[in-house]
């Protein structure tokens, strides 16, 4: 325990050792008789004092508890089939999208994954020269280690 | 003679659970005296975080609203009635920190007339709570949310953490910067 520490302790919890970190509070108390420290716990108990009665001190207020009681309780939407079927719905309506939203290949240069606007992405990690036919670049395309950027993409 | 063992004391069980499952069930009885029983902290949550008596005022009437509307919601597994209610309050509150009023000056709360019985004592005490409201209006509503529940509700540091989705030694910085910004203000001696 150093004195800035039990000065941090003093500023936050206050003066009262009781609401000190449990597993500190010896380790402030023995340093109680330090100038610093004592200093800090005058200074905090004068504090403490005001924000107990400023904490407590009862506030009013009306509220109006009939015009509550009109309104319709919600149910909650039961936790199993309904929300399983939302869910799964949304996946697949989701997934549908990608697919329909996927460009078509071009026929005569396939070019994977060159987006300018990421920094280090500008090098492709593959690149396909030649027709649709099924060339050994084209299968290697399709089995490309995708770079980080295009990690993140997928 | 042998000594008895004197035995613990009986601490009767809360009645809010059970009032609580009542209000889920639709009982409007339970929900009126579960009400009562929660306003008066709330109000006192709300005001002393918003430093705004009115917006207390419509803070705890959504919060006892969303009490009753939501009433299914609540999960005894995950904490008390008074646990969520608080929770419900503190979030309402902290979503309307954007729409607080301007703060009052600090010199605004010299002068407060007094009608207690002893006029000096009282002057003082109501000289010194006028200041600290003042003071109070500088800090953020987190601030002194963390303020209201750690002296007025005497929640640890873990519980608020939890109210304000914070980590414990977040809340320990929170409250160290908020009362040195008290002492701050507080020391500057009024103008004349």
């Amino acid at each position: 325990m150093t004195i800035d520490r039990a000065l941090e302790i003093i500023a936050a919890h206050g003066a009262d050792a009781r609401r000190w970190p449990a597993d500190e509070r010896a380790a402030v108390l023995a340093l109680a008789a330090d100038p610093q420290v004592a200093a800090a716990l005058a200074e905090a108990r004068d504090l403490d004092a005001m924000l107990a009665d400023w904490a407590v001190a009862p506030a009013m207020g009306t509220i109006d508890l009939a015009a509550i009681t009109r309104q319709p309780q919600q149910q909650a939407m039961p936790q199993t089939a309904s929300r399983g079927w939302i869910l799964g719905g949304a996946m697949a309506a989701a997934i549908a999208g990608v697919i329909a939203l996927a460009p078509a290949r071009d026929t005569t240069s396939t070019q994977i994954a060159s987006i300018s606007s990421f920094s280090n992405a500008t090098v492709p990690s593959a690149t396909v020269q030649g027709g649709p036919t099924g060339s050994d670049a084209e299968a290697f395309a399709y089995v490309f280690t995708p770079t980080a950027d295009e990690d993140d993409l997928i | 003679m042998s000594i008895q063992p004197v035995p613990p004391p009986v601490v009767p069980a809360s009645p809010l659970p059970g009032l609580m499952a009542r209000v889920t069930a639709g009982e409007t009885a339970a929900f009126n005296e579960l009400a009562r029983t929660l306003q008066g902290p709330g109000l006192r949550l709300a005001d002393r975080t918003l430093n705004d008596r009115a917006a207390a005022e419509d803070v705890v009437q959504i919060a006892l609203t969303r009490l009753w509307t939501l009433a299914d919601r609540y999960d005894p597994a995950r904490g008390s009635v008074e646990g969520w209610f608080r929770r419900i309050v503190i979030n309402l509150c902290l979503d309307r920190r954007r729409a607080l009023r301007l703060v009052a000056p600090l010199e605004a709360a010299d002068h407060v007339a007094s009608d207690a019985p002893d006029p000096y004592q009282a002057a003082v005490a109501n000289d010194q709570r006028s200041r600290l409201d003042a003071a109070m209006a500088h800090l953020a509503a987190r601030q002194r949310a963390a303020l209201v529940l750690f002296h007025g509700d005497g929640l640890s540091m873990a519980e608020i953490a939890e109210m304000l989705d914070a980590t414990p030694k977040a809340v320990e910085g929170l409250l160290g910067r908020a009362r040195m910004e008290l002492r701050n203000l507080l020391a500057v001696e009024p103008a004349e």
